[in-house]
């Protein structure tokens, strides 16, 4: 069975997935069409499959913590706990889902995620310093977007309002739009060298 | 919302924010909440799921799709050492659909699509119109050239780069300053609820243990 | 500066500044401090387009965040799809991220409905696995799935009985926290009109897709859903929230402009060989 390892049947797979999709939009051959159909239907029943491997991965983390005795190895056991009960609790009717996911669990990720501001106000207070031109660059674009934030300032200043509106629709843009293309190209060249057999990412 | 909700909402709230003080089990036992919730809900919903796109189908005689579910539960040799090759297979498909969807795409809608815009018409054109454009165009094409690795940035080459990195300057400052606007919103709608009654009536006993827990920390 | 604040800012700058932001954010929470909201174009421009909808236009609504963006575009979406409900439309839900299903409901536990039955004005399709995959599947075929999220069969749906193909929706509304190629690559072109409803740190990136028109409009997040609500006359939170982000935001400004204070005076001392 050596041959189920070999690097060729993945590029193989790799590359009828990928020819079929481009095929299946840059043709108007209609068994193209339908295969690209098929296999895209194939790839959401896999990527769907795969989820499962999140939670095999957490499992396997904490059942090793547990049987370990790792410190702080009794949160494992909450979490063990919090999938089974939110498990059922999707399964328990609109009520009961709402309140445990809608109301609990987005409160309680929205408190989490507020550690975001907290550590990006006392980076930007030690990391935001004008040491040249580029760093001057950032902080007059940073200052005068975190202006188009607040209402205050453009309520006394209507020209607050206009200037961030030409700094997103001008110079910026221009980069973004560099970016975006650039980011284009990028995927192409990236999937192009992985049907030459550069790349081994996804391949082995 | 119940009295009931808000008082637990705030409670898990107060606990999860007691991290900015220090670590401490509170914040453990949210986040180990957090972690499990949303395990709890991924299973549920992958498990729905594929009741709708994989086990109707096959109870209707789609034959076929044995071949996918194959390569989705090989997926999970990638935990096992010796078998862990045969996850590429999985991998491979995914990719290559992903990125072939994504590829012929990108050049019509991304690529196409953007370069269009450096056409202006002259002729209905203003004068602020035709600098707006002139700088839209200049920072475009200088933050390609600054990507550009095959030659060395000297010359020409490095000044237009310089120029297309002083323009993502603009840009990355722009969305720093835009995403300190939007993390903000985080903290202010917590603020807004823990500010409402009868959850504001828990801030003061929040504030006085993590006063009595620095003050006893102090004299240790 | 002098030597006893530089170094009370260097030893205990981040509980500092931790302790300031909370204040910056619970005082304005007590304290509501009333600046207008002035709408932008790009909100007037999505707000005039679906004013103009007709009852019964078909409309594709896309929940692509979860709880832990929900802060940040949860309240510019209530805004624009409360606004659906007002004109009548019929609107699909659907989902491309896992998070997307309960977020849906969450989004309509929230606003006013105004009458809408599901099944008849309304319906969620939940969650389409596949990512772009999914998005391309979806676009090329709307009527794949043939069970809504609640199991029922979609032929039953009124509102489904309508949709033959993607073309068949006037509006898209996807809302995302980062960047929407994804949305732009597999809809644009297929769906005359899209809105965007994104995180403010996505700003920058979405302006060329504006720009080119390949996005007819967006919202950034709770600083557009507060101008939605202005439009609408029905203030919601995003409004409560913008009203407090002034004071924050100068906090935040004046902070780091302390911080370069702090950084030249530490220069120009070891300079001149100072402690």
């Amino acid at each position: 069975m050596s041959w189920t390892r070999s690097k060729e049947i993945t590029s193989a797979i790799f590359a009828v997935f990928f020819l079929v999709s481009i095929g299946g939009y840059y043709t108007d051959i209609p068994l193209i069409a339908s295969i690209n159909t098929e296999l895209a239907n194939w790839v959401q029943i896999m990527l769907n499959i795969a989820l499962g491997t999140g939670f095999i991965a957490l499992f396997l983390y904490h059942r090793r913590k547990i049987t370990r005795k790792t410190k702080g190895y009794p949160f494992s056991f909450i979490i063990f706990a919090a999938i089974a009960v939110m498990f059922v609790a999707m399964y328990s009717g609109p009520e009961v889902r709402g309140w445990l996911y809608g109301e609990v669990f987005t409160a309680m990720t929205t408190s989490v995620i507020c550690f975001a501001l907290f550590y990006e106000v006392s980076g930007a207070y030690r990391a935001f310093r004008i040491r040249n031109f580029d760093a001057l660059l950032l902080m007059v674009s940073g200052f005068i977007m975190i202006i188009n934030f607040a209402p205050l300032y453009q309520s006394v200043f209507p020209a607050f309002g206009a200037i961030p509106a030409w700094i997103l629709g001008v110079p910026s843009m221009g980069a973004s739009r560099g970016i975006l293309i650039g980011v284009a190209i990028g995927t192409i060249a990236i999937a192009i060298r992985i049907l030459l057999g550069y790349e081994k990412a996804y391949t082995g | 919302m119940d009295i009931l909700t808000s008082i637990i909402i705030a409670l898990l709230t107060l606990m999860a924010w007691s991290m900015l003080y220090r670590e401490n089990v509170f914040y453990n036992l949210v986040e180990s909440l957090i972690i499990g919730f949303g395990m709890g809900y991924l299973l549920y919903i992958m498990i729905t799921t594929l009741g709708k796109i994989l086990f109707t189908p096959l109870m209707e005689g789609q034959w076929l799709l044995i071949i996918p579910t194959i390569a989705g539960v090989l997926l999970f040799t990638a935990f096992i050492e010796k078998y862990r090759f045969l996850s590429r297979w999985g991998v491979a498909a995914i990719a290559g659909s992903g990125l072939g969807f994504a590829v012929s795409r990108a050049i019509p809608v991304q690529i196409l699509g953007q370069a269009k815009m450096f056409y202006l018409d002259f002729s209905t054109a203003g004068i602020i119109d035709i600098a707006n454009w002139l700088i839209i165009s200049i920072t475009a094409i200088t933050t390609i050239v600054y990507f550009t690795f095959t030659k060395e940035h000297k010359g020409i080459l490095g000044n237009m780069s310089k120029i297309g990195r002083w323009s993502m300057m603009v840009a990355f400052g722009a969305t720093f300053g835009s995403t300190i606007g939007g993390d903000l919103t985080y903290v202010i709608e917590r603020c807004i609820f823990l500010s409402r009654p009868p959850q504001v009536y828990l801030l003061i006993p929040a504030a006085i243990v993590i006063l009595y827990d620095a003050m006893r920390r102090r004299k240790k | 500066m002098n030597d006893m604040t530089m170094k009370v800012l260097n030893q205990y700058y981040r509980q500092i500044i931790f302790i300031a932001v909370l204040i910056g954010c619970f005082l304005p929470a007590f304290i509501p401090l009333g600046f207008p909201i002035s709408a932008t174009p790009l909100t007037v421009k999505a707000y005039n387009y679906i004013e103009e909808l007709e009852p019964g236009d078909l409309v594709l609504v896309s929940v692509d965040y979860g709880p832990n963006a929900w802060a940040e575009i949860g309240p510019g979406m209530n805004a624009i799809v409360q606004h659906l409900f007002l004109r009548k439309v019929n609107i699909v839900f659907v989902s491309f991220v896992t998070d997307g299903p309960p977020m849906t409901e969450k989004l309509l536990a929230e606003i006013d409905l105004a009458g809408a039955k599901y099944g008849i004005d309304y319906v969620i399709l939940g969650y389409i696995p596949g990512d772009e995959v999914g998005m391309a599947s979806f676009a090329e075929n709307p009527l794949k799935l043939t069970v809504d999220y609640y199991g029922n069969n979609i032929d039953q749906l009124d509102v489904m009985k309508k949709v033959k193909a993607i073309g068949d929706f006037k509006l898209y509304i996807p809302a995302h926290i980062t960047g929407p190629e994804a949305w732009i690559r597999q809809f644009s072109g297929k769906i005359q009109v899209i809105i965007m409803t994104i995180s403010p740190a996505a700003l920058a990136l979405v302006q060329p897709w504006v720009d080119s028109g390949q996005l007819y409009s967006m919202l950034p997040g709770t600083k557009g859903g507060g101008e939605y609500e202005v439009l609408l006359r029905k203030p919601g939170i995003a409004t409560s929230i913008m009203d407090a982000t002034s004071l924050t935001l100068t906090l935040v400004m004046a902070l780091i402009i302390i911080g370069n204070i702090v950084y030249r005076q530490e220069t120009s001392r070891a300079a001149k060989g100072g402690v």
